[in-house]
């Protein structure tokens, strides 16, 4: 079985709620996501072979638009 | 290999500020650069064009004399800011919200005698006639529409091809005006119709009830004829000429003003339309349409299968799109007067106190509160495109059914207010600071079909491309009007010229006054 | 890795490596806020990436998403930079303008307009005294 891709984003500059939700989006690479010391941990367990280099990329992304948006919304509130 | 150019960002501004130099007294705005101008845009949903080189000047505080009272009459500036009159403004803009729905399309049946390449609404074959709306459930519709507060009820027959079940539309047009004989609304029927399935009987019936006729022209014979595929036969161009003469010759002939009985037409551009813009609008010209609506295809429905042959880039049809324009104001400087729908749009909200209440186009958007839409068999939709995307298996845009839920139901669903909220510019990132954000608008049902998130990622978003380069377009062609000519015609297609909404008896001679 | 290298805009000292150029935000300059406005107008056609190297930095990498050479990296970070200015300055406007824009935004949507004169006139006449018959009697041919 082909190892886990493991993402690490920093909590201060992305929000774990906002990870997670960008994860559900990802849920056929069957993500995980946790909180270590000042990191958010995001494993992917199912990461075929040809999507291994991109995966990591297009996820940040993802992940920052969703942590981006979320705090717009905390504060229009 | 030449090297790769580097491509300015959609929405990144390219001028050089200083924060630090903002003086106290001035005002809210946003700001861009467009036409080689910085144009400034704040909440009343006045504009200002600046050069770039006076921009710190503004920041500055330091613009003075005739430049400045007319900054500070437009709000640019807190020092002799009326705010009663900006706060009107405001009100005035979002005059649509609280209405209600004016807006209820019905989908009369399935049932369709074409396979346009590129069609994003349901259909079946003609024989499915379990597909039709029942007399019963019109009635349902009807009662439905008018428990809906708005003073405006726009009954628009969609499809399928509509006139395949002709039975519940003339059943709706005549329970709509009888019932309206108490209720007194501003009714109005529209029907948009591949004309193909017209008969005399048909359009008497239409003409003598105000229903106004809306088809599908996409340009000249050949390019309609290869977006447009009637099943079994070779051609549906020459029906659809036809039919829209006899239309516009029997309104002519009931004394009404052929100006403003006519039948419209809408064009789908495809890849074989990108290089015929000018050959589309002089088709329209020709016929006496007075208005053409630009529209780019959408990768919907059956286009998702069709794309690699008749899709194309937001790029590539911005290109056609200022092409095309440039031909429409170059006949309109001519003296033919035609309109492009889009352009107009955004020219009401630039030009004007007012909003057109365009459905597509409005921030909170239009999905579930300024329209429904009706399937045949009474479920009620968002919008269309959310009847299109229950029909791929997903109900997330369903709200209820005309037969079980009340309005204030409908109007507290969850998704509608999904949709409100995904919509709402001030609250999302980039929409809440672009320099067009007093004139633009948001579709989140494109979105969610597009990414399959409803607030979307704004510089990925397809809309969002479309909308910001016609605004960018319209404004570098107001930005670089040194004489105002442009300007004149543009404010020329802003003119609301509407149709006396159908009276409660239709034998009655139609008001002269204008509708709301 | 190439070395680092000034760029244009801000005195921001950019790293370029493959399909990549890096740089360090001081967040007392450029608070986060103002950063993710301008990371999310980049989110099209880069890669975006955040790190937080020390206390009130954020280390900013912009991944290209297909071959780029350095000019188009260098004015991929110029941009960034750029925009960064431009957050900076909406923010700015923001504070600037807040409390009236929410008066007005109030006066908008939660206030009723002044009344018109029709209304006053009618408010007037409904304040006079009323005869039995409501004939509305004027003050002067009241008694007392």
């Amino acid at each position: 079985m082909a190892e886990p891709v493991v993402l690490r984003y920093h909590r201060s500059l992305y929000a774990t709620a906002s990870v997670t939700r960008a994860a559900e989006r990802f849920a056929a690479f069957g993500p995980a996501v946790v909180e270590a010391e000042a990191d958010v941990l995001v494993t992917f367990a199912d990461v075929p072979d040809r999507l291994r280099e991109r995966l990591p990329d297009e996820f940040a992304n993802h992940a920052l638009f969703q942590t981006i948006v979320d705090a717009r919304a905390e504060g229009a509130k | 290999m030449t090297a790769p150019q580097p491509r300015r960002g959609l929405l990144t501004t390219p001028l050089r500020v200083d924060p630090k130099a903002l003086a106290p007294e001035v005002g809210f705005f946003r700001y861009g650069v467009v036409g080689g101008k910085v144009l400034l845009t704040n909440d009343g949903g006045e504009f200002h064009f600046l050069p770039t080189e006076r921009f710190d000047t503004f920041l500055r505080g330091k613009i003075d004399g005739e430049e400045r009272a007319e900054m500070e009459r437009k709000g640019f500036f807190k020092t002799g800011l009326d705010i009663d009159r900006m706060a009107g403004r405001i009100r005035r803009k979002k005059g649509f919200l609280g209405s209600g729905p004016h807006l209820h399309i019905v989908v009369t049946t399935l049932r369709c005698n074409h396979a346009c390449k590129y069609c994003h609404a349901s259909r079946t074959d003609m024989d499915r006639v379990d597909t039709d709306m029942s007399l019963a459930t019109a009635r349902e519709v009807v009662e439905f529409a008018f428990s809906t507060p708005s003073r405006v009820l726009n009954f628009e027959f969609q499809g399928g091809e509509p006139t395949a079940n002709f039975p519940a539309i003339r059943f709706i047009v005549e329970h709509a005006l009888e019932k309206n004989r108490y209720e007194n609304r501003e009714l109005l029927f529209s029907l948009v119709t591949n004309l193909t399935l017209m008969d005399e009987e048909k359009m008497r019936f239409l003409v003598d009830n105000g229903v106004m006729v809306c088809t599908s022209l996409d340009g000249p014979e050949d390019l309609h004829n290869q977006n447009r595929g009637w099943i079994g036969k070779s051609s549906s161009y020459q029906t659809v000429s036809d039919w829209m003469e006899r239309f516009n010759a029997a309104w002519v002939d009931k004394g009404l003003d052929p100006n403003l009985f006519h039948v419209d037409a809408l064009m789908t551009c495809t890849r074989a339309s990108l290089s015929r813009g000018r050959e589309i609008v002089d088709e329209y010209v020709k016929r006496g349409i007075k208005s053409i609506h630009l529209r780019p295809l959408n990768p919907f429905g059956f286009a998702v299968n069709t794309w690699k042959q008749i899709g194309y880039t937001m790029e590539e049809f911005l290109t056609f799109y200022r092409d095309t324009l440039d031909y429409i104001l170059e006949l309109n400087q001519a003296g033919t007067f035609i309109q492009e729908r889009q352009a107009a749009m955004f020219l009401t909200k630039m030009l004007t106190p007012d909003d057109p209440n365009y459905t597509d186009c409005r921030s909170p958007a239009g999905s579930g509160t300024a329209q429904l839409a009706y399937n045949f068999d009474g479920s009620i939709y968002t919008c269309d495109e959310g009847r299109m995307v229950a029909h791929m298996g997903n109900d997330f845009f369903k709200l209820g059914h005309v037969s079980g839920s009340s309005y204030a139901e409908i109007a507290a669903h969850p998704t509608v207010r999904a949709l409100a909220v995904a919509s709402i510019q001030d609250a999302l990132p980039a929409c809440a600071d672009c320099v067009y954000k007093p004139t633009c608008g948001i579709q989140p049902l494109h979105n969610y079909m597009f990414d399959g998130d409803l607030f979307g990622q704004r510089p990925r978003s397809r809309k969002c491309q479309e909308f910001y380069g016609e605004q960018a377009d319209l404004f570098r062609r107001l930005a670089e009007d040194t004489d105002g000519r442009v300007e004149k015609i543009f404010r020329r297609w802003t003119i609301q010229r509407s149709r006396p909404g159908t009276v409660p008896y239709p034998n009655l001679p139609f008001s002269s006054e204008g509708s709301a | 890795m190439t070395e680092p290298q000034q760029a244009a805009p801000n005195g921001l000292q950019i790293e370029l490596g493959a399909r990549r150029v890096s740089f360090v935000v001081d967040e007392a300059l450029y608070p986060l806020d103002t950063i993710q406005g301008a990371a999310y107008l980049f989110l099209d056609r880069c890669y975006v990436f955040l790190d937080r190297p020390a206390d009130q930095r954020v280390a900013v990498v912009l991944k290209a998403k297909g071959e780029a050479d350095e000019p188009t990296l260098d004015a991929l970070a110029g941009e960034f930079a750029n925009e960064l200015l431009n957050q900076a300055l909406r923010k700015a406007v923001g504070a600037s303008n807040a409390k009236i824009r929410e008066f007005i935004l109030a006066k908008a949507f939660f206030s009723v307009d002044a009344p018109s004169s029709i209304d006053k006139l009618l408010a007037e006449l409904d304040a006079e005294e009323m005869e039995p018959l409501e004939i509305p009697v004027p003050w002067e041919k009241t008694d007392g």
